[in-house]
Parts: structure tokens; sequence; C-alpha cells
């Protein structure tokens, strides 16, 4: 199981390869969990604003492919911390059900701070271009397939990191 | 959405709004307009390149901007920037 942060989250419910989308090909790989918070800013907001990729994500959380989960508050210093770092609820619930939800292998992220904040708490944190390579590595997509995902999630990630993960 | 807005600008400021309207045979409204719009513009790459850096979280970016995490997203997307 792995758990994604929304932007990630709402790239793969945008983009497909040959008609399917990267999110289905993503669920092939592992279990999806999102904190609650990210289904607020990814379903129900997106919802509101008509976005496509939130009907998406929710059809696949109403279908229990992807599951919501709850993060509770970590300890007060440690709260502080993460205020220290600036961030948003959002990220804190990331961080926060990263270090509660222990059957979690990695931390879905396209957030550099948010990951760097992960890799500093012990969590396994990883770009979207790195998930597929590790889906890629463990022979769960073929390399050709692990191409056309990285470049059809291309055009939302900066410059180089596609490149990398194609070399 | 749009709203209008009322302000009193500097001196400097009145002169380059006059200037630019002689210039482009412009409404003050519009030469006000794009003023501004390019201020949020030159905000909003700023914000987009700390984020980038790792300075900031997205969501960060979203609350200095006003936006959901969803309209932050769909803004990068508009001017090209990745997420």
């Amino acid at each position: 199981m792995d758990l994604w942060d929304a932007t990630s989250l709402i790239t793969c419910a945008k983009f497909q390869v040959d008609g399917r989308l990267v999110l289905d090909s993503a669920l092939d790989v592992a279990k999806i969990v999102i904190p609650t918070e990210v289904q607020q800013e990814t379903v129900d907001a997106g919802l509101v604003g008509g976005y496509p990729d939130a009907m998406e994500i929710k059809t696949r959380i109403d279908a229990r492919r992807i599951e919501v989960r709850p993060a509770a508050r970590l300890s007060t210093p440690f709260e502080e911390v993460l205020d220290l770092y600036g961030l948003q609820e959002g990220d804190k619930a990331v961080v926060r059900l990263s270090l509660q939800a222990t059957d979690a292998d990695a931390t879905i992220t396209d957030d550099r701070l948010l990951l760097v904040v992960l890799r500093r708490c012990g969590r396994e944190a990883l770009f979207l271009p790195d998930f597929i390579e590790r889906a890629v590595a463990d022979s769960i997509f073929d390399a050709s397939i692990g191409m056309r995902l990285l470049l059809a999630i291309r055009p939302r990630l900066p410059a180089g990191f596609i490149e990398h993960s194609l070399r | 959405m749009a709203v209008n807005v009322q302000t009193i600008v500097g001196d400097r400021i009145a002169k380059y709004v006059n200037r630019l309207k002689e210039q482009r045979h412009a409404t003050e409204a519009a030469v006000v307009r794009e003023l501004v719009e390019g201020g949020y513009e030159q905000v909003l790459r700023q914000l987009h390149a700390r984020y980038q850096r790792g300075e900031m979280t997205f969501r960060a970016v979203a609350a200095e901007l006003g936006l959901s995490v969803r309209e932050l997203y769909d803004l990068f997307e508009q001017k090209g920037l990745p997420t």
C-alpha cells in the first residue's frame, strides 16, 4: 500500500495511456490510501470546480479501490516542528498518516519540501516518476509501459524529472 | 468572477498610468488592470519558483494566493508551470 499526496493523485487522474487513466495503472501497482484532507482537496473541492479528475478519484473511492483514512494529530512538539516548516493542514495530514500507517510502503508526492520532511521523519517518499520507476524495477510494468506512463505525465513535471527516469 | 475595486495610486504610478493611456489609447481602467495583473503574474511566478526550490509546499503557495489546492493546480497548468 502506498500513501498519496494530492497533486500526484490529480495528475494520475488527468492523463491516460491508450485510453486508460494513469491512476488505474497506479492502482495495479499497490492499493492507494489518502488522508481525509486529500480527499477534500481533490474530490470535494474538485467536484465544486467541475474538474473531471475529481469524479475519477471519487469513483475509485466509492469502489473502495482508494481508501480514505483519518490522521490523528502528533505530539505537540512534533506538530510545532511541522509548523516551523510552514506546512499547511493538508501537508501535515500527509506527514501524520505517513507516520501512523505502518502498512504504507511509501508516500507519493511531487512536493519537494514535503518529500524532504517525510524523509527526515524516516519515511520512504517518492516523486511520481520514481514510483513508476519502482514499478518497472519490480516487474509490475514492463519498460515500454513505464516509458509511456512517464511521457503521459510529463506536462505536469518539472524539466529533468522525466528525462532522468527515462535514462 | 470579476470585482470592481477603487483605489488611490501614488504620483509616480499615476504618471506612468497616464503615459500608458496616451501611448496605447487605452482607458485608465484597462491600464491599471494590466498593471495589477502583471503584478499578480510576478507574485505567482516568484511563489512557483520558491515551491520548485523546496522552500514552501504547494499548499503554502495555494494559501498565499487564497486558492484551493485544485485551483492552484489548474492555474499552474494554464500558465504552463509544472507541479
